[in-house]
């Protein structure tokens, strides 16, 4: 009997030895495991793929202050050669402040906003921006709050305002209706802010492409616009910017100066900038 | 007697042990979903040259990007914007912030206006607008409209 007890004793034994080795073993591999999965994620962090930084392609100049002139002037032709030398807004040397300006149009002045370089600026500008709906598109936010062109434009005196309509309103019957509405627009802003010098932007041709595939954007009816929008701009005694002189001399837009025949790519708006720069 | 506590002990050590391993573990996974800057910029640059957009995106810098999406200069800690040339609704955006839930709640409206704005005038962006990347990671706020999104989110998941 004894001898019984003393072997179930003896396996009882062994049997917890077991059991606490394989407790210790688990213990182990545990934490083992633990420092492994730390060290592993740790080398994941150190090591990263290709590094290209993102780098600032926006740079600005000193700023020149310009006078105010009343009178009205084409672009001169010899500024067209100066701006031709210019290949981008980094080799530009000074830029005229537009901190004090207002720029109002459609996608071809939005891009203007995003891609010229332009430092400073307020800006009017939605994709589609037509005069037929003017009075009524609240799309200008200020404040929280979305207002038309003419409200927003109560809340603070310009010294610049440059206009660029047109290119939406091409398929318009009557080009006159689009003068007449230009027209009422040039009168309200003037006693909105009567001391600001206002300018009307031609507009900029398309591609000769665009021009033969479309009925509408066509550089005949532009040119035809362009006459008008010039013959107003006498009229009503503000300045007219001719920016074809210096964005497509020929008549037409290069197929290099577009991304879709109507849009300009990012060399061409810095052009538009440097003509801007370059007005009195 | 004496066998039964250390079999306690050793019981009690192992639960301790299991314990940490667990913490350690899902302490790891947090700090995974961290970005940095340099993913960013390796995201952003490798979207940019791909061939996942239609226009020519140009960096914008920080307060014209600003002022494009509403967004005041105190409720960000820093804004990468590549827009489009107005011939499209494509753009880029990461934005750094404390406040990722506000700031994508504001980039979600200014898709919608985007929708808006585009539906009269080139309607065939309003798909691209609909299917827009806009995700949360880490600290950054990822807006992307893109003429191949799937080539953006692709590089996206590779970078971050």
């Amino acid at each position: 009997m004894s001898r019984g007890r003393n072997r179930s004793r003896e396996q009882e034994v062994k049997r917890q030895k077991i059991i606490l080795c394989m407790i210790i073993m688990i213990i182990l591999v545990g934490l083992v495991g633990g420092i492994f999965l730390s060290v592993a994620s740790k080398e994941k962090k150190n090591h990263s793929s290709n590094k290209k930084t993102v780098e600032n392609k926006g740079e600005f100049y000193e700023i020149d202050d310009t006078s105010e002139d009343n009178s009205f002037i084409d672009q001169d032709s010899s500024q067209e050669e100066s701006t031709e030398e210019l290949t981008s807004q980094q080799e530009n040397d000074t830029q005229k402040s537009f901190e004090q300006s207002l720029f109002i149009g459609d996608s071809r002045v939005e891009g203007f906003k995003l891609q010229s370089g332009i430092k400073g600026g307020t800006f009017y500008t939605v994709v589609g921006l037509n005069l037929k709906d003017i009075d009524t598109n609240a799309f200008v936010k200020e404040n929280g709050e979305k207002k038309t062109v003419l409200a927003a434009m109560k809340n603070k005196q310009f010294q610049e305002i440059y206009l660029n309509f047109g290119l939406n309103e091409l398929g318009w019957v009557y080009e006159d209706k689009f003068i007449e509405q230009y027209d009422a627009f040039i009168k309200q802003v003037k006693e909105i802010q009567p001391e600001a010098t206002i300018y009307l932007q031609s507009i900029i041709y398309v591609t000769k492409k665009e021009s033969e595939s479309d009925s509408i954007f066509t550089n005949e009816r532009i040119r035809l616009y362009n006459d008008k929008i010039k013959e107003l701009a006498q009229k009503e005694q503000v300045k007219y910017i001719d920016l074809n002189e210096t964005l497509a001399p020929e008549g037409e837009l290069k197929e290099t100066a577009t991304i879709d025949g109507i849009h300009l790519v990012k060399e061409y708006y810095e052009k538009w900038l440097q003509v801007l720069n370059q007005v009195n | 007697m004496q066998f039964n506590k250390i079999k306690k002990l050793m019981s009690i050590l192992l639960c301790i042990t299991m314990i940490f391993v667990v913490v350690g573990c899902s302490k790891e996974e947090k700090k995974e979903t961290a970005v940095t800057k340099e993913q960013i910029d390796s995201f952003v640059s490798q979207s940019i040259e791909s061939d996942g957009f239609k226009d020519e995106l140009a960096f914008v810098d920080e307060e014209k990007a600003l002022d494009q999406y509403g967004i005041t200069k105190e409720e960000i800690e820093s804004i990468t914007a590549y827009l489009g040339t107005g011939a499209s609704a494509e753009e880029l955006v990461c934005i750094k912030t404390k406040d990722t839930d506000k700031i994508k709640s504001l980039m979600t409206q200014h898709l919608e206006e985007q929708k808006k704005n585009f539906e009269s005038y080139l309607p065939d962006e309003v798909p691209k607008i609909e299917s827009a990347l806009v995700e949360v990671k880490g600290d950054y706020v990822i807006v992307c409209v893109a003429d191949k999104i799937d080539t953006i989110k692709k590089l996206q998941s590779d970078n971050l």
